[in-house]
């Protein structure tokens, strides 16, 4: 602890102080810091000065809102862009296997809409028969008939 | 960037003891020497601070002295200055009340006048050195000691009159 100074009339001369507040003064200088008080508080302002650097917690929220609005905004524009073209082929329940082909063989085209139009206008049959044109087209050959897939040893029940 | 730890331990008695003598509270005195360090802290990083002792003097003085005009007049019990053992329970009773007018009463002053006078009476500065702390001229220093010094005389007299 420094030493407490104590008032100095030499240094500037002064007149003397009237007695009530010579001994108002004298009172107050008569209380010297309570060193635990003093040590409280300097302890305390040890842990608060210099300021302890704070984590800029506030700007990394701020930088990591605003890249995942750039990013959901990103993603809704790629989002109508793809949804402003054709949408395309849903893919529905596993049809019959694709028809192999033979390259050899030409492909007939399949009827069109106005081929069905005109056969329904013909008559009955002729839109039946050009239904299972198209059948023919897009299923795959039935397999033939099996004939006696019972076995052998059921013939004695039949 | 000074060394603070430094500076807490050279200037810190002075600040503490400036707070103390003008407030006469403990919790009071605490808050005070905080603002004023965190003050200083602040200060130094807008400008470069030359003369660390007369700038702390000077915030722990006009710092206090602010505090004590906010402060109201009924202080709690808690933190006031313990009494002295030899005294008599009415003899520490006067004596309390006589420093508690006085600090009633330089509350009152101007701040100028009330800085000058803590320097001057209970820190027992001399005008040259107060005048350099405050940044005013020796003679502004002198007249303000005196006006303080009437007022406060005038106040402390009118307050034994009521006594008597």
């Amino acid at each position: 602890m420094t030493e407490e100074p104590k008032p100095n009339e030499a240094n500037d001369p002064q007149e003397p102080l009237s007695p009530a507040l010579c001994d108002a003064v004298a009172e107050i200088l008569a209380r010297p810091v309570p060193e635990e008080l003093s040590r409280r508080v300097l302890e305390a302002v040890r842990q608060q000065v210099p300021p302890k650097t704070r984590r800029p917690i506030g700007r990394l929220a701020l930088v990591a809102l605003l890249a995942t609005a750039a990013s959901i905004g990103v993603a809704l524009l790629g989002w109508r862009l793809l949804g402003s073209r054709a949408p395309g082929p849903i893919p529905g329940p596993s049809g019959p296997p694709a028809v192999a082909h033979d390259p050899a063989v030409p492909v007939a085209p399949l009827p069109t809409l106005w081929a069905y139009q005109q056969a329904a206008k013909e008559s009955p049959e002729a839109l039946e028969s050009l239904l299972d044109r198209h059948a023919r087209q897009l299923l795959p050959p039935e397999p033939p008939l099996r004939t006696g897939f019972l076995p052998s040893s059921a013939g004695g029940i039949l | 960037m000074p060394d603070w730890n430094a500076l807490i331990d050279e200037h810190g008695p002075m600040v503490v003891r400036i707070s103390w003598r003008i407030l006469g509270h403990a919790a009071d005195v605490e808050d005070n020497v905080q603002e004023v360090f965190l003050e200083a802290y602040r200060l130094q990083q807008k400008t470069e601070v030359n003369h660390w002792r007369g700038l702390l003097r000077r915030m722990a003085t006009l710092g206090a002295l602010a505090r004590l005009r906010r402060r109201r007049h009924n202080v709690s019990l808690d933190g006031l200055e313990p009494p002295a053992a030899d005294a008599s329970p009415e003899d520490q009773l006067i004596h309390r009340e006589l420093a508690a007018r006085l600090r009633q009463a330089i509350a009152a002053l101007p701040e100028r006048e009330g800085a000058v006078f803590a320097l001057r009476c209970l820190e027992g500065l001399s005008l040259t050195e107060i005048a350099q702390s405050l940044g005013i001229t020796y003679a502004a220093a002198a007249t303000a000691l005196s006006r303080a010094r009437a007022k406060l005389e005038a106040v402390l007299a009118e307050t034994a009159m009521e006594d008597q």
